[in-house]
């Protein structure tokens, strides 16, 4: 075999890989469309769920993760952003600047089951708020935190130096510079960052088997403090623990396709985002 | 540039105002009164049964949120003890250490029955076995019979399925199947009745355990038990054997209380012995309702 | 400070203004501060919460046994065993067998992606690998129960339907697309000129490849795998669904096991709060944990050498 032989061979190889990859998205979203699609009906995104969740509709499960999507943005987000400017604009190469991001990359690999170990101890026992709503948003914004973090981070650190500097020499003050003119250009990719947090916190199933999710209710919190619905357990619980396993499957499939729906959308409206955006300045 | 800050924090706080507006109205009561919410957990056997009972209570008491969840028989009432709910269900008796408990806590747990369940051995479609004795059942679970070929089946290993130690039903089991003798070491320790029911679905030498509840799915078959060799053998799906007793693995099912209920909890707890209530809904789930002579006697603990 | 303000505002209105800046400027630094310092003390309180939640079973089991015991029934009513072997056997036999699966596609995606593909292509899979990885986990899980079990048991026959190799397969799907963002961030900072002086000297784009860009690249790739390899530790969601949770100990891809992470999750809804069965959970999450942060720490150190590089 002569080496242009060889280079073919191995190319073909590479690219059978990448279609591999994206025939893996492929199949997966086809399953669940194609499962699912026939049973998503008005009824079924608008009601409550009878008869143990086989009969009815997902609505406490959808609002119940809206709920924690609320949550994790009003939390994870502020401290996030703030802890992005602080890391690039103020924090230098500092033996606490290394700590900070040390940090920060490592909360980013603890699995998320931990999270929920950490939740229960300290959300759910230590500060009192029980098996509710708040303990599981609070816990999933700690859990988001690192993503929102490394995301607005990126995209600050890629705003130009020279925007500080003419900012700078023109008599504004450190925060005059960082929010007229810093952040102004960082806000899209701090959004793309916004965005994929909350998809992820919507996704998340382990921490909140821990803090509160529950497996039918009738109704729809009436506080931060109450137990909730929330669709990622919603489907564990049905394909795996309700009696006749077989018998919901349209139903799991429709769960499964509605909480595909919202995470893909969200991360579709990223992607773009980011990508007009890059095409938008380039430095 | 600036503008686009603004409106993303107008658009953030619009989002949290609709949120927060969303959380107090879209779900506030109609009526004055208080709602009171009635908190119970225990037996994974009974979860569904305690679901559909609650759905129904609830439908026809709109003041009264009741909250269901599993765990197994011993978390319900270790729960129960702990003051962490209003009531357990459990699918087995409260053991004497779990009274002392309570005791020394304050707790006093009443005992109601409140369905009959059968509980059922599973097998795959598939597999030819159609009766086992008490025997056989025993000697499958203890380790001493391994292949299907020892109880008139094919000549494979027998995969064995059992339930996870907190469960009413492992216990029960363990007490009336295997004498308190061990399980088999090889048992694979499942939680919760579909896990089971799924393994078993999709393992054709698989035999489990689970509540009558969950043993009609689709994809599986139900042992049919007799006392020995020369008995007659019966299915728990036989409503008249599951109440005689002739079936050897029926049992009541519970729920326990703090005391003597009064109020809410004391109505749910009447709506879950009424015949045309809570038993006929037992029914329907695939569980056996109570006899008239013990729905008095658990009436009569309502005071 | 509360002593000087006052002398400080003695020293004139023109100056006050001026100085009223910076002590905003001051204040705005200290609540930036503050907010990174959350990220530490959640890191802490993780690490804490652990050990407070396991230090009562340090004295209340043999953790000697823990480590050593081949049988997990930590609930039984007379005799309860907290061996940790099964649960440990099985997140390492899964983790194993989706990074033996996934590095090679992960790795020839990343080339075929960096090297090869025309940027219109590139522009159809870059998305597409990085939706893939916000799929959320119980979904892969789902599809590992309801369909790639299927296929695997017209395959191989296996003993249990749900078994390690159904979760170890749907794991090296999630590890791809993480392993080849940090992969090709690796290879694309190779710089060019090494590249367009292998093709000088009359070496084949492979041969480039090969003997040039991958062993520049090298570590970067490596912290790739370990990274990839240390979230398949963590996952929870996915190998709960598909590996079918028994805690049998065994070697055997074919079989149903329990990992680490699925105990925690499923005995959680069952465990009495303060009974020695939750103490040993927390010792599992302290466990999985430590190996985590080490496995995180050994990443980080990798693409710190690989930085050094090319500076």
């Amino acid at each position: 075999m002569n080496r242009k032989h060889k280079e073919m061979l191995y190319f073909t190889a590479f690219r059978a890989c990448a279609l591999l990859v994206v025939l893996a998205l492929v199949i997966l979203v086809g399953y669940m469309v194609t499962g699912g699609l026939g049973k998503i009906s008005l009824e079924f995104l608008t009601e409550m769920p009878r008869r143990a969740n086989t009969e009815g509709g997902i609505l406490p499960a959808i609002m119940g993760t809206f709920y924690l999507m609320v949550i994790v943005l009003v939390v994870s987000v502020p401290i996030g952003v703030m802890s992005a400017i602080y890391l690039v604009e103020y924090e230098q190469s500092s033996w606490m600047g290394r700590m900070f991001k040390l940090a920060v990359y490592n909360l980013a690999g603890v699995p998320s089951i931990v999270y929920g170990l950490l939740g229960l101890s300290i959300f759910v026992g230590y500060l009192g708020f029980g098996f509710s709503l708040i303990s599981a948003g609070l816990t999933l914004s700690i859990m988001t935190l690192p993503l929102m973090i490394t995301a607005s981070r990126e995209a600050i650190s890629a705003v130009p130096q020279s925007v500080r500097d003419a900012s700078t020499a023109l008599g504004a003050t450190k925060w005059q510079t960082i929010w007229h003119h810093v952040l102004p250009y960082a806000l899209p990719g701090i959004f793309t960052g916004i965005i994929l947090s909350v998809s992820r916190a919507a996704g998340e199933t382990a921490p909140l088997m821990l803090t509160g999710v529950a497996m039918s209710l009738q109704t729809l919190p009436d506080s931060f403090f109450d137990s909730f619905m929330a669709l990622p357990y919603h489907l564990f619980y049905m394909a795996t623990q309700s009696s006749d396993l077989l018998a919901t499957r349209p139903l799991q499939y429709a769960t499964a396709l509605v909480l595909l729906l919202l995470v893909l959308g969200m991360n579709m409206v990223a992607i773009v985002m980011r990508k007009r955006y890059r095409d938008k300045y380039k430095w | 540039m600036e503008n686009k800050i603004k409106y993303a924090v107008i658009a953030v706080v619009a989002i949290i105002i609709v949120a927060a507006i969303g959380l107090v109205f879209l779900n506030q009561g109609d009526d004055g009164s208080e709602p009171v919410t009635i908190t119970q957990k225990g037996s994974d056997t009974m979860l569904e049964l305690c679901q559909y009972w609650a759905e129904d209570f609830m439908a026809e008491n709109d003041d009264v949120t009741v909250e269901i969840s599993g765990g197994g028989s011993s978390t319900g009432l270790t729960a129960l003890i702990a003051g962490e709910v209003d009531l357990a269900q459990a699918s087995r008796q409260i053991k004497s250490s779990e009274l002392a408990s309570a005791n020394s806590s304050g707790v006093e747990p009443v005992e109601f029955k409140v369905a009959i369940d059968g509980i059922s051995i599973v097998i795959n479609d598939d597999c030819p076995v159609e009766n086992l004795t008490m025997e056989e059942l025993r000697g499958i679970y203890n380790g001493t019979i391994t292949n299907w070929n020892q109880v008139g089946g094919d000549d494979h290993a027998i995969t064995l399925y059992g339930r996870q130690s907190t469960s009413g039903t492992y216990e029960y089991f363990w007490e009336v199947v295997l004498k308190k003798e061990n399980y088999s070491a090889s048992m694979n320790m499942l939680s919760g009745n579909s896990a089971i029911v799924a393994a078993v679905q999709g393992d054709e030498y698989g035999i489990g355990y689970v509540g009558i509840g969950y043993a009609e799915a689709t994809g599986i078959g139900i042992v049919e038990l007799k006392a020995d060799e020369n008995s007659t053998a019966y299915s728990p799906l036989d409503e008249a054997a599951v109440l005689a007793g002739d079936y050897e693995l029926s049992r009541y099912l519970y729920i326990y209380t703090d005391g003597t209920p009064t109020g809410a909890i004391a109505d749910w707890l009447e709506w879950v012995l009424t015949v045309d209530g809570g038993q006929a809904v037992a029914e329907e789930v695939g569980f056996y309702a109570l006899s008239s002579d013990v729905i008095a006697e658990q009436l009569a603990k309502l005071g | 400070m509360a002593l000087k303000l006052p002398v400080r505002n003695k020293q004139g209105r023109g100056r006050r203004r001026n100085e009223h800046v910076p002590s905003r400027e001051r204040a705005i630094r200290y609540v930036l501060m503050a907010a990174t310092w959350i990220s530490v003390l959640a890191l802490a309180a993780v690490f804490t919460e652990l050990l407070l939640g396991a230090f009562p079973a340090f004295t209340s089991i043999n953790i000697v046994d823990f480590f050593t015991g081949t049988v997990w029934n930590p609930s039984h009513p007379l005799y309860p065993l907290y061996g940790v072997l099964p649960l440990f056997v099985a997140t390492l036999m899964v983790a194993f067998a989706a990074a033996l699966i996934a590095i090679p596609i992960g790795l020839g995606c990343t080339i075929y992606l960096a090297e090869l593909a025309s940027p219109r292509v590139k522009a159809i899979f870059k998305p597409a690998i990085e939706i893939l990885a916000g799929i959320p986990s119980v979904i892969f899980g789902f599809f590992a129960l309801v369909i790639l079990s299927e296929w695997i048991a017209m395959v191989f026959d296996p003993v249990n339907k749900l078994n390690a190799l159904n979760g170890a397969i749907m794991l090296a799907v999630m590890m791809i697309p993480i392993m080849v963002t940090v992969a090709e961030d690796a290879i694309n900072a190779v710089p060019n000129n090494l590249r367009e002086a292998s093709l000088a000297l009359g070496a084949t784009r492979w041969e480039t490849v090969r003997h040039v860009v991958l062993p520049s690249a090298l570590s970067g790739i490596v912290a790739a795998i370990v990274l990839a390899f240390g979230r398949a530790v963590g996952e929870t969601m996915t190998v709960l669904m598909a590996t079918g949770n028994s805690t049998l100990l065994s070697f055997d891809f074919l079989r149903s096991v329990q990992t680490m992470t699925a105990a925690i999750a499923i005995d959680f809804g069952e465990v009495a709060s303060g009974s020695d069965h939750y103490h040993v959970l927390f010792l599992v999450g302290l466990m999985l944990f430590v190996i985590t942060f080490v496995i995180n720490f050994l990443a980080d150190w990798v693409v710190r050498r690989f930085r050094e590089e090319y500076k």
